[in-house]
């Protein structure tokens, strides 16, 4: 048997996934940067919220 | 006469810078997401690449913070248990945090009045057999003269770390930029900086080929290669989209620092006289304004802030509790009293709104607060 490898399947594909969310994650990233509340702001406070609500 | 404060100055306005640079930003972070290569990348690379080359040394190695550059850059000199390590108690927490986490003893010197920088007098009489390194801050963006120093240092294997984290772009007493001329310097680039990231990141920057080599090791948990650990180090990677963003901003920061020398000589013209103490302009480049701070004698310090606070003025105090007097530092043995220059200049100082967008219209409001109060009350 021949193995024809014509696509790579790699150990971890982030871009799989980042294609699967882009547009929400490149509006979340504009979000914090028009606001340049860089750290501990809105979004830490909401995600430890959120992680601790499970 | 009544204050109509129709808008806020804040003490730094990140969004104004942002709105230069919009586009490049977007597309750089956009790059990387795409690229999903998001730690120790092309970015990281050519960041090096480029600071090292800015600030004129060999080799230039992001790391995840200040405190990061700090951290690994005492580490990698060899301090440890047991060693001296001479820095100032007029700074930022962070330079002694990072003496004390290689289990140093910091030895907390006095600051000239003028400067409000390093006394050199001060280190030499504080020299003892255990004295290992020196940590010069460049505080506010004023770079101390290292030429003192180093003759202090000379003959008894005492190394100088500058600490840079407040002087991107400022030159030394040599001609050459901070960052430059110790055996190790550190950066920060906490997004308030005159070259900022947006949101954590610092480099360490060293002529020497065998230190650059342990760093960055010691930034990828002491990885020689992949999963192979030779030393014990620390996670203080610099991420792929911090270093996109600052190598944008690298470009710019000539004129950044440019316009906020102009922004602190029109506050020296229109305070003269003010009754507040201005900061000294040092000819040439010796200083980049990361911090505006002026001094306010006679106990109106807190009232002045309050007045400007009022008037939609932001201010900050750089800072109001010298670090021998914190207390985290109490089982270093420090009483009140025992840096009396220090002390007072923590009653006094005052730092105004400071960044290169500050327009000259802003800049004459502040002034004009600032003496209608010295003037009346």
């Amino acid at each position: 048997m021949t193995a024809v490898a014509t696509q790579e399947i790699p150990l971890v594909d982030l871009k799989a996934q980042y294609a699967t969310i882009r547009d929400e994650v490149r509006a979340a990233i504009d979000d914090v940067l028009e606001s340049m509340q860089l750290t501990i702001g809105p979004n830490v406070k909401a995600f430890d919220h959120e992680c601790r609500s499970g | 006469m009544t204050a109509v404060a129709t808008e806020e100055i804040p003490l730094v306005d990140l969004k104004a810078q942002y709105a230069t640079i919009r586009d490049e930003v977007r597309a750089a972070i956009d790059d990387v997401l795409e690229s999903m290569q998001l730690t120790i990348g092309p970015n990281v690379k050519a960041f090096d690449h480029e600071f090292a080359s800015y600030i004129g040394t060999k080799h230039s190695i992001g790391v995840g913070s200040g405190t990061d550059a700090l951290q690994l850059a005492i580490r990698a000199c060899g301090v440890s248990s047991g060693d001296e390590v001479i820095t100032v108690s007029h700074t930022f927490f962070a330079t002694v945090e990072a003496i004390l986490y290689a289990n140093a003893r910091p030895i907390l010197v006095e600051v000239d009045e003028r400067t409000m920088n390093m006394d050199a007098a001060a280190v030499a009489a504080a020299i003892t057999p255990r004295t290992k390194a020196i940590i010069p801050v460049h505080l506010y963006g004023r770079t101390v003269d290292l030429k003192p120093l180093r003759q202090i240092a000379q003959d008894r294997n005492i190394m100088i770390i500058e600490d840079a984290a407040q002087a991107h772009g400022a030159l030394l007493d040599d001609g050459k930029k901070a960052g430059s001329g110790g055996r190790v310097n550190c950066f920060s680039f906490y997004c308030s900086k005159n070259l900022g990231a947006y949101g954590e990141a610092g480099s360490i920057t060293t002529n020497d080929d065998r230190l650059a080599e342990e760093l960055r090791a010691l930034r990828e948990h002491g990885q020689s290669t992949r999963y192979y650990h030779p030393v014990v180090g620390y996670n203080a990677r610099l991420d792929e989209i911090q270093a996109a963003i600052l190598r944008i901003k690298l470009r710019r920061l000539p004129e950044w620092n440019k316009r906020r020398r102009e922004v602190a000589r029109a506050y020296d013209k229109l305070l003269e006289d003010s009754g507040v103490i201005r900061p000294e302009i040092p000819s040439g480049e010796r200083h980049v304004f990361y911090v505006y701070c002026i001094r306010v004698p006679g106990g109106r310090r807190d009232d002045l802030r309050k007045y400007l606070g009022e008037r939609g003025i932001g201010t900050q105090i750089h800072y109001p509790v010298p670090i021998h007097l914190q207390q985290s530092a109490e089982f270093l043995g420090y009483r009140k009293g025992d840096l009396p220059v220090t002390e007072r200049l923590a009653t006094e100082v005052l730092s105004l709104p400071m960044y290169p967008e500050l327009t000259d219209e802003q800049i004459d409001r502040v002034t004009t607060s600032i003496r209608e109060f010295m003037k009346g009350n």
